[in-house]
């Protein structure tokens, strides 16, 4: 089978460069000017979407426009210099907004539902889940997720850096 | 501390007085607060509307002040875990504000009601949200498809309503308790009679000296009657309970099975919105897991809750009378213990459903492996499969070895402290039995009535958790009996044959909060037209489908069928009269007769068997073994996709309606198949309206016009020749899709 392509070969993925793509904050948003076939347009306000959420935090973002075509990838953010990438950064802080947990204070099962009040670096937290062991995702064996009734998102980086009161507390739900 | 929870006005009033009002002009429409700044950090930001303006604040300060009249756009936008809302002006597009996802509702709302605001200077207000997440009482954050939380939900006056819906089995209910209190006579005479019996014959002086005066004679009439009695309330007890227990049955089952028809009826008339908001699990478990953890409570729990506590109440009595001190020293600890057994239950369970847990996902593992075998044998990851199985159970195994060997180590405690009683009861009777103060009979009734009320104590110490579940049954249960229908008949709703003249004004809906599907849409279709609808995938092709059924009702806009409001048709007489086949049919378990005559029951064999023909279901069916008796769904004999829908297709034509819908009906027969039936089709709709959505445009090429949907909204409206002509979106997708049946043509040549 020497004439075997690689599927990579014949599919391009489309990368974003610092050459192609800048991006600038307005607002609170983010917006991008695309140079193409030797063309700059300003494509406005872009939309950053991970394609690995878990895994590659700054890697392989997918960047859709106001209707949702993909304009590009960008493959690391960190290609883009230390600037545009902590732009990048808050951008996707701004999407994925997760709250992560620092400290569990209480949880309290009551009526089907679990009550928790916890704490994350700015305050406290308080959110009711449903169906708790359904609710808590494992990333690894250390890192878990958990979505709360409104669909918010709550994350534990590290399940054994939690203080032992607060490990306690979760335990019985991993 | 009732008005401590404020109402949303008068929350929104609050907000609105608390905040600096310099810049904002027009009277005063809505308040809200919002949670993160821009870069998503948290805040505590607040927005006002007014009918002019629309201010953002942060920690009390105005951050940005819009004019509502320099404002082009207002829009919502969905994030992951937040949301937000912006605004688009002269100078480009600006952020309002951005919020948790809890308060995705409400901006929703709000881009809406700023958009109308903008566009035609008022605003229509129905300021309750479809989706209240809180519970109007407390403010907790409520459950899926729940109005109101389980601790604020009005127990009594439901317990009321249960009583009610239990009231045809009243009859059972007033034995069960009269035979109650029977049986309970008998308990408490039992150990008395074991007194009598102890102290009157076994260990009475009297007795013993009237032996050996004048033999066992003298005494064997009254030792033997009081054996008797004895034996004669053993025997009453077994009856009277073997009866109780009939009639709890009797009324438990029949009330059980009344429950799950109110509330199985009540979920078949809600609407399809409200019906895709609860998963299919949820509606079983209300169906069948609620129902009978209500039965369980109605006649099982609250009798036996009632027994108990008269149990322990008259027994108390006799034993304060008998012996106060004694009845201290017995009933102090009682509370003691109810909280220890309350606290181990507790603390067991949490730990045993740990393990639960595990049980079952190692199960959904070994599940999934083997329903995939063959693409775990097709890929060669039996080896990477076995390790997660192994993973898993050995998950389930550490969590057992650590659930058993607490429970092995803290249970002999419990029980050792909890026999300490017995222990201490044992040694005060026993030295005052020494004493000669009390009789060995007394003893003996006392244990007996101490074992009676140390035997609930286990029972009752359950009893909190018991409660809470069935509460949580009651509240779900009457959530659902009192679900607003909001796909409802109105009153007088008519019922007429309908001729099928279809007219859509201004129609603009979204499933979702914040997410327009079909936008301001306008559509005639007169009776007898045959109707496409084209368009890519998620444009509103179904959407505008379900909205003319009425599975939904329109955000905005009306639909009318001769004229008059989808609205003020029943919708059974308007179902009726609309026959529908989807691309995703569905068969119930049957035969294959029963299926296609579900549309119209008993009807006659031969217009069966036309409306099979006319499907092209016909040829197939009869070369099964079993014909028409073939039976299929679960278990039953599998057909294809294309024979499924065949199926689909006769069931809808057999259904006579004057509006025909196919959606996609056609997509998994093969061409030559389906050029067979749009030709009999085509006879068919002569005189019904027919609205006909199909990715294979040829299909639609003898419609009467063609509607182009492209983001929700009516792009392009002509037949097939107009379209063509015009060079537009309907054009572009005629010519891809012939690109691809000449390339494939070519390649088929080629071969």
């Amino acid at each position: 089978m020497e004439e075997k392509t690689k599927i990579s070969e014949i599919i391009k993925i489309e990368y974003l460069t610092p050459s192609d793509a800048e991006f600038s904050e307005n607002g609170g948003m983010i917006t991008m000017k695309l140079t193409k076939d030797g063309e700059t347009k300003d494509v406005g306000r872009v939309f950053l979407h991970r394609c690995f959420p878990h895994e590659t935090e700054d890697g392989f973002i997918s960047v859709l426009d106001r209707d949702g075509n993909e304009l590009g990838l960008i493959r690391d953010a960190g290609d883009f210099g230390e600037e545009v990438k902590a732009l990048i950064e808050r951008e996707l802080g701004r999407r994925y907004r997760v709250f992560i947990i620092k400290k569990i204070k209480s949880v309290n099962e009551k009526y089907g539902y679990s009550y928790w009040k916890a704490e994350d670096e700015s305050g406290e937290l308080e959110f009711t889940v449903q169906d708790t062991y359904r609710s808590i995702t494992k990333i690894d064996d250390d890192r878990i997720y958990i979505s709360d009734i409104d669909g918010n998102r709550y994350e534990i980086p590290s399940l054994s850096a939690l203080d032992r009161k607060s490990f306690k507390r979760i335990e019985l739900f991993l | 501390m009732k008005n401590r929870i404020l109402s949303p006005e008068q929350k929104k009033l609050r907000l609105y007085k608390s905040l600096p009002h310099e810049g904002l002009s027009g009277a005063f429409i809505t308040a809200f607060s919002f949670d993160a700044d821009e870069d998503g950090n948290r805040t505590d930001g607040a927005v006002i509307i007014t009918e002019e303006t629309v201010a953002v604040y942060e920690n009390g300060n105005r951050q940005k002040l819009f004019r509502i009249a320099d404002c082009e756009k207002f829009e919502f936008i969905r994030l992951i875990g937040a949301s937000e809302l912006t605004v688009t002006d002269g100078d480009g597009e600006h952020l309002i504000c951005r919020a948790s996802d809890s308060s995705r509702e409400l901006l929703s709302k709000n881009a809406k009601r700023l958009q109308q605001l903008k566009e035609t200077g008022a605003y229509k207000d129905d300021s309750e949200l479809r989706f209240s997440r809180v519970c109007p009482k407390c403010g907790r954050t409520l459950g899926t498809g729940l109005t109101v939380c389980a601790k604020c939900a009005d127990k009594g006056s439901m317990i009321k309503r249960l009583l009610k819906l239990a009231s045809p089995y009243k009859w059972y209910i007033i034995i069960s308790v009269m035979l109650f209190f029977a049986g309970f006579a008998v308990s408490v005479a039992g150990p008395y009679v074991n007194k009598l019996l102890v102290d009157g014959y076994i260990d009475s002086a009297e007795a013993k000296s009237a032996v050996s005066a004048g033999g066992a004679a003298a005494v064997f009439p009254g030792f033997i009657l009081t054996v008797l009695l004895m034996l004669a309330l053993r025997l009453a007890s077994y009856v009277i309970n073997a009866l109780r227990n009939l009639s709890i049955m009797q009324a438990g089952t029949g009330f059980i099975v009344d429950l799950r028809r109110v509330v199985f009826e009540k979920i078949q008339k809600m609407s399809v919105r409200t019906l895709t908001r609860r998963t299919s699990g949820e509606l079983m478990r209300r169906v069948t897991g609620d129902t009978a953890q209500i039965e369980n409570f109605i006649v099982g729990q609250m009798p036996n809750i009632i027994q108990q506590a008269l149990l322990m109440i008259a027994i108390s009595v006799i034993l304060f009378i008998y012996d106060p001190f004694l009845a201290f020293l017995i009933l102090v600890p009682v509370p003691v213990c109810i909280f220890a057994i309350w606290f181990a239950n507790e603390f067991f369970r949490k730990i045993y459903s740990r393990q639960w847990e595990a049980e079952s996902r190692s199960g959904s593992v070994l599940y999934d492996i083997f329903s995939g075998i063959r693409v775990v044998k097709a890929y060669r990851t039996e080896k990477k499969e076995f390790e997660r199985f192994d993973k898993a159970v050995s998950e389930e195994r550490d969590i057992a070895i650590k659930n058993e060997t607490v429970f092995n180590v803290v249970d002999p405690v419990f029980t050792f402290v909890l026999n300490i009683g017995s222990l201490l009861l044992m040694y005060y009777t026993g030295s005052r039995i020494l004493g000669r103060t009390m009789t060995l009979g007394d003893a003996a009734m006392l244990s007996s009535y101490v074992a009676l009320i140390y035997g609930p104590i286990d029972w009752i110490a359950y009893l909190p958790r018991l409660l809470t579940r069935s509460v949580t049954s009651i509240v779900k249960i009457f959530d659902v009996i009192d679900e607003k229908q909001d796909v409802a008949d109105a009153e007088n709703a008519i019922e007429k044959e309908i001729d099928g003249n279809i007219e859509i004004k201004d129609l603009t809906f979204g499933y979702d909060e914040g997410t327009d599907v079909l936008k301001h849409v306008d559509l005639k279709i007169k009776k007898g037209d045959m109707v496409g609808l084209v368009g890519k995938s998620g444009v509103g092709k179904s959407t505008l489908i379900n909205l003319i059924m009425r599975m939904y009702d329109p955000d905005a806009g009306v639909i009318t069928v001769d004229g008059v409001d989808l609205k003020e048709y029943s919708q059974n007489s308007l179902r009726s009269q609309i026959g529908v086949v989807l691309q995703e049919t569905f068969l119930f378990k049957g035969t294959i007769y029963d299926n296609i005559a579900y549309a119209r029951p008993g009807c006659d064999k031969e217009t069966v068997l036309a409306a099979s023909k006319a499907a092209g279901a016909h040829q197939f069916i009869v070369k099964l073994p079993d014909g028409y008796d073939t039976v299929i769904g679960e278990n039953g004999h599998t057909l294809s996709g294309g024979e499924r829908q065949r199926i689909s297709i006769a069931r809808a034509l057999l259904h006579d309606p004057k509006i025909l819908i196919l959606d996609e009906a056609t997509a998994s027969l093969d061409t030559e198949t389906e050029k067979n039936i749009q030709d009999t089709l085509q006879k068919l709709i002569k005189d019904r309206t027919t609205i006909a959505i199909a990715h294979r445009l040829s299909t639609l090429r003898n419609a009467t016009f063609l509607v182009v949907l492209d983001k929700g909204t009516v792009v392009e409206v002509g037949t097939h020749d107009e379209l063509m002509r015009k060079k537009g979106i309907y054009f572009d997708l005629v010519m891809a899709q012939r690109q691809m049946s000449s390339r494939k043509e070519k390649e088929v040549a080629a071969q």
